[in-house]
């Protein structure tokens, strides 16, 4: 389970926030493999990191722009 | 805001799929998309009928199911409230919106909510991690490495 992509996705969410706003970001081992336009499904981006990531660890998230300020 | 990783048991791939989450200690329950859901194979339990739950402005009444979570290799039945969302929150907003709805997607569209029915399942020092330590963003914090 992507623990340690998790995390470097965590202490890195400002970088990504200007790199790739309001995209889907797949991160492997400790950078960037894939950026997609839009958010996508779970169950998608599952399908392209088992194809890119394969045995490896991995995480995505969707970047949002400012996205803390719209969770009540 | 604080997010991890669990994986949920595709109950139609018949494998584990890995879901970013938000840990939300405020949520009974944890919370997915019908839309995702339903591509899972996960089927509403019928025989309790709905939950009845407050929102902010008023009752949300959703149904119920029990999902294989898996967080760390420990697997758990955990119970799950699935929401129907409406299919134009699952984008960002038109300029014609912007004053109607947040900018951005919502955010089950990409992510399940992880409530008390997970956090209740786990060990105390996991709980402690997850609340207190390395999960929660840096909202305003700076870091040095770019990422490529």
């Amino acid at each position: 389970m992507g623990l340690e992509s998790r995390k470097w996705i965590n202490e890195h969410l400002p970088e990504l926030r200007r790199k790739y706003p309001n995209k889907t970001v797949i991160v492997c081992e400790g950078r960037v493999v894939r950026a997609i336009d839009e958010p996508v499904d779970p169950l998608q981006v599952n399908e392209v990191a088992r194809r890119l990531c394969r045995g490896r660890d991995w995480s995505y998230t969707y970047v949002s722009e400012r996205e803390e300020e719209y969770i009540l | 805001m604080i997010l991890i990783d669990v994986e949920v048991y595709n109950n139609v791939k018949k494998l584990y799929e890995l879901f970013e989450a938000i840990v939300d200690t405020g949520a009974t329950f944890c919370v997915m998309a019908e839309h995702i859901a339903r591509k899972m194979g996960v089927v509403p339990r019928e025989k309790e009928g709905k939950i009845h739950l407050w929102q902010v402005d008023g009752p949300l009444v959703l149904s119920e199911s029990i999902f294989r979570i898996r967080y760390r290799e420990k697997e758990q039945n955990v119970e799950v409230v699935i929401v129907s969302l409406c299919e134009d929150y699952l984008r960002l907003a038109t300029p014609n919106e912007i004053c109607e709805r947040p900018t951005t997607p919502h955010p089950l569209t990409s992510r399940i909510i992880l409530g008390k029915s997970f956090l209740d399942k786990l060990g105390e020092g996991e709980r402690k991690e997850i609340l207190v330590s390395s999960f929660s963003l840096p909202r305003f914090a700076s870091s040095q490495a770019e990422p490529e």
